[in-house]
Order: C-alpha cells, then structure tokens, then sequence
C-alpha cells in the first residue's frame, strides 16, 4: 500500500510529469485530466486559505505579485499540519528568505498578529473598574492572549483599517495595539509613550516599574488603565 | 435519551447569524471538526452557542486514517477535547487518506482498494476509537481514479472496512452516484450492498459535470438521479438524519433550508421515519 500512496504523493508534486501506470485507465476521458483534479486542488485550496488570513496584502502587491508570492510559499513550504488555519504562519519568514521589500514583511507580519488575535483563547476577567482602586505601584497585569503590541516604520495598522477602500502603505512611523472585544479583532492606533508603557506592562513590568522608565500623566494613566479593565485586555493582576 | 428530526445543514461561516437567529430552521447541525481545533475564538464561540439549542455532528477532513504515517496524536488529543466540550451525536471522517511523511494536502484522496488497505484501515480505526472512547463514522468519498492494485469493489471494500473495524457509515449519496459515473458501476446495486445497521447519516450535495466525469464540486443544487437515489436508499436503509453539504458558492441560508426541506418531503410516504436518538 505504502507505494501506491508515495506513488499518488510523488505524482500530485511533480504534475504533470510523474507517469500515472500505477492507475488504471480510465473507462472514459483522459487520465491526466482526471489526476488534475487532486494535484491543481492543493494549491487553490491552500491560495484561499492564505487569503483568509491576509486580507490586506493581495490589495497591496496586486493580484499577480501576490499569485506569485502565495503560489511559491505553499509550493515550497508543503502543509504539515491537519488544519489550513495554519496555513499562513511561516509566510512572513518565507518573505524575508525571498528577499521581498521589507515593507510587505511588515504587513504579513501584522496580518498574523491579527489572525492569531482571532484564534486566541479568551480568560475570563476577574476585573471590574472598581479594581483601580485596589492596583498599587507593586501590581503586574495579566493580559490575554488576543493581546498584541505592533510597531513598524509602515503604517500598518492604518492600513489594514481601511483595507476595504483602496488601501496605500505609507513610510510613517506607528504604533498600534491589537486586542479581541468578544469575537471580533479591534485595532487601535497608540502614542508611542503609550506602547511604551503597555509593552512595559505585558512584559512583567510592576507598574511602579513600567512609570520609572516611562513617565505618564495621572490622567493618561488612569485612562489607559480603565481601557485595559473595561475591554478585558487584561483579566487579572 | 433525547430525540431529535432528521434534517440537517452543514454549519458554515456565512450563516452563523441565521442559524443563531433562527434554529428551529433545521433539527441539527453538522460542522468541520478542524475549524473549530486550535482557536478560541469566534467559530469556537458560535459553535457553542449554536450547541445550546441544536444537536451537533463533528464531521473530519484531516484524520487521515488511510495514510502511512503513523495517526497524528496531537490531532487526536485535540479533536478528543473538542468531542469532549461538544458532545456530539456524531464523530466522522473520511475513508481516505490526505497525506504521508507528514505533508498535508488537504484532499480526500482515494485508497487502493485491497485487502492490505482493509487491514490497515481496521488498526488504525481501532486506535481512533480507542482514543475518543467512542465510535466513529467514516464516509464514501467521490473519487476521480482507481489504482491498478484494486481487488475489491468500491462497495465491497466499504462494507468490509466498517464491518471489520467495528465503526459507523456516514453515506454520502452523491458520491455514490458521483463514482457511479466516473467508474462505471450501478449505483443501485452498490447501495444494496451497504450495511444498514452502520448506517447512522446521510449526506446530499450537488456536484458539477465535466463532460468525461462528474466533479463532486459541493456548489449546486441536488441533482435529479441524486435524489433518486437518496429515495432508494430511505427505502433500502431506512430513515437516518441527512444533511445537505454546500460549501461553494454557498447561498442564501433561506435556499439552503428549501433544499433541506425538500429532501425532508421526499422522504415523506416512504419507509416509516423513525426518530434519531442520542
């Protein structure tokens, strides 16, 4: 049995060359054509799979670019896992190996963050506003999963949110924060001193610790916190 | 013991609001068990909402129990927890194979279909339900070629399979009448030969003809000879829940539940429907 199947498997990667004598001929039409089925179906499944999870830089590279790039990576870099939602993740990686522009490296890279966000498992909060009062300079947070800190020399970020008009990069600096409100991705454009900090804080950062090394307004800092509490961004301190 | 109708619809993104606005449409649901493996978010989210109202069937596209390779524990523990949280009424797969040496071509590729590949088959089934703790159902696929190494009948290596590994039959309808087609044989007869106690679902769908052969394209309506034959078999097998598979150019929800409902009138005066228990 196992040559047949090596046979099938070596036939659907070398298509059209492989002979196909280890099947029968058909009772009616082309063999080839018949074989055709199961070795063009990889690509254009695992192509609008890839899709699903860039959204944004098909738009970007245009349609040929994009074919190209998409149809090397899932020639290349054969599927091993038993889900096509894991079909994009070493896509950025493969980028930077193809020595693409970096800029296209950086969105790839920011597409995966938001699908990751997507899939992330959710804690339940044990954090209510009220909690505020309890968080001293000794705190650290607990933050999700879904939670993502992004900066890139492209805008991103921006981009992506307007990726159903006709979306340009641009060379400007950003900073943004991605998290999951219930089931759906949010993106949010930060100050930089705001990043910063968060970036702090998810590390492990006490909060007296994260305010030593980035100086925040009593007011930024009480705003920033409620809308870690109130968007359950963090779940528990 | 609950019991629930037998009709059915594939769960797919593009109607999740339906179903959760409107689930008395249909008596259950069926869904891919790998989009719902690995993430926590909106399809696992869905999903459970749709559980509280709707009996779920976990149907695999990736188990590969016709592979070479040694079964893929962490797919296993995985599917496992997701049986675990669903609790579905039905665990299925595919009587195929979709890769070896760890690729995965994300295909129901077809079998050699032969008393080592029989054999082969009834271990690896035999650990899968070990695994789950449970029985599994596994579905004829449509299939496009034949290897030269084929000693048995498509229906016959079905029957021996099922039989021999102690498991259930998901039939799909259409891909009877798809292999029919494409290789040659009397779907009728094949369908005799199914083993109506392993019997436990159905599966329509529409497929595309391609002039030499009929592609089982999942993107139309029923045909005619299809419910024909799914009249035959409510007959022969008897009553079982059914589903419509549409997974391209997938429709409104509102077509997709005429079509349920169709199958449901086609069934009305044949053999005395029974209700499916869980």
């Amino acid at each position: 049995m196992r040559s047949d199947l090596n046979y099938f498997d070596h036939a659907i990667s070398n298509f059209p060359d492989d002979a196909l004598d280890f099947l029968r001929p058909p009772h009616r039409g082309d063999l080839k054509e018949k074989f055709s089925i199961y070795a063009n179906g990889y690509p254009l499944r695992t192509q609008t799979a890839m899709e699903e999870v860039f959204e944004l830089l098909p738009k970007l590279l245009g349609e040929k670019e994009w074919h190209h790039l998409g149809g090397a990576y899932v020639r290349l870099r054969p599927s091993t896992s038993y889900s096509l939602n894991h079909i994009g993740e070493s896509f950025p990686e493969f980028l930077s190996q193809m020595e693409v522009a970096h800029r296209w490296i950086v969105v790839a890279n920011f597409e995966l963050k938001i699908w990751h966000s997507f899939h992330a498992y959710q804690k339940e909060s044990t954090l209510r506003s009220d909690d505020l009062a309890h968080i001293d300079m000794g705190t650290r947070f607990l933050f999700q999963d879904s939670m993502f800190l992004f900066e890139s020399k492209w805008n991103a970020a921006e981009t992506w949110k307007g990726r159903n008009s006709r979306p340009v990069l641009k060379n400007r600096k950003e900073y943004s924060l991605i998290f999951r409100d219930r089931d759906a991705v949010i993106v949010e454009i930060v100050e930089k001193n705001s990043f910063e900090f968060l970036t702090l804080l998810k590390t492990g950062f006490t909060l007296g610790e994260a305010l030593d090394k980035n100086v925040m307004t009593a007011e930024n800092l009480s705003k920033t916190l409620h809308h870690l509490i109130s968007k359950e961004i963090i779940y528990g301190i | 013991m609950k019991s629930f109708g037998h009709k059915g619809v594939g769960l797919r993104p593009p109607h999740y609001k339906d179903i959760l606005s409107n689930p008395s449409s249909v008596d259950w649901c069926e869904v891919i068990s790998e989009n719902y493996m690995d993430t926590g978010g909106r399809p696992l989210s869905t999903l459970l909402k749709v559980r509280e109202m709707l009996p779920i069937a976990l149907h695999g596209v990736s188990l590969n129990i016709g592979s070479s390779d040694v079964l893929n524990r962490d797919y296993l523990k995985n599917l496992k927890l997701l049986v675990e949280g669903i609790e579905p009424f039905i665990v299925s797969d595919h009587l195929c194979w979709t890769g070896i040496e760890k690729r995965n071509w994300h295909d129901l590729l077809p079998l050699p279909m032969n008393e080592s590949t029989v054999d082969s088959l009834v271990s690896r089934i035999d650990q899968v339900q070990e695994t789950l703790g449970r029985r599994i159902a596994l579905e004829n696929i449509s299939t496009y070629v034949r290897f030269q190494s084929d000693e048995l009948d498509e229906a016959d290596f079905i029957r021996l399979v099922v039989e021999r590994a102690d498991c259930d039959l998901l039939l799909d309808v259409n891909n009877v009448f798809v292999n029919s087609v494409n290789h040659n044989f009397d779907p009728y007869e094949y369908l005799k030969k199914m083993p109506a106690d392993r019997v436990v679902q159905y599966h329509l769908a529409g497929h595309t003809d391609k002039g030499d052969f009929l592609f089982d394209t999942h993107d139309a309506e029923v045909s005619d000879p299809v419910w024909d034959l799914f009249q035959f078999t409510w007959n022969k097998i008897g009553a079982r829940p059914f589903l419509i598979e549409w997974d391209d150019k997938i429709p409104e929800f509102e077509r997709l539940v005429q079509e349920v409902e169709k199958a449901n009138e086609m069934t009305k005066g044949l053999r005395a429907e029974k209700e499916y228990a869980i």
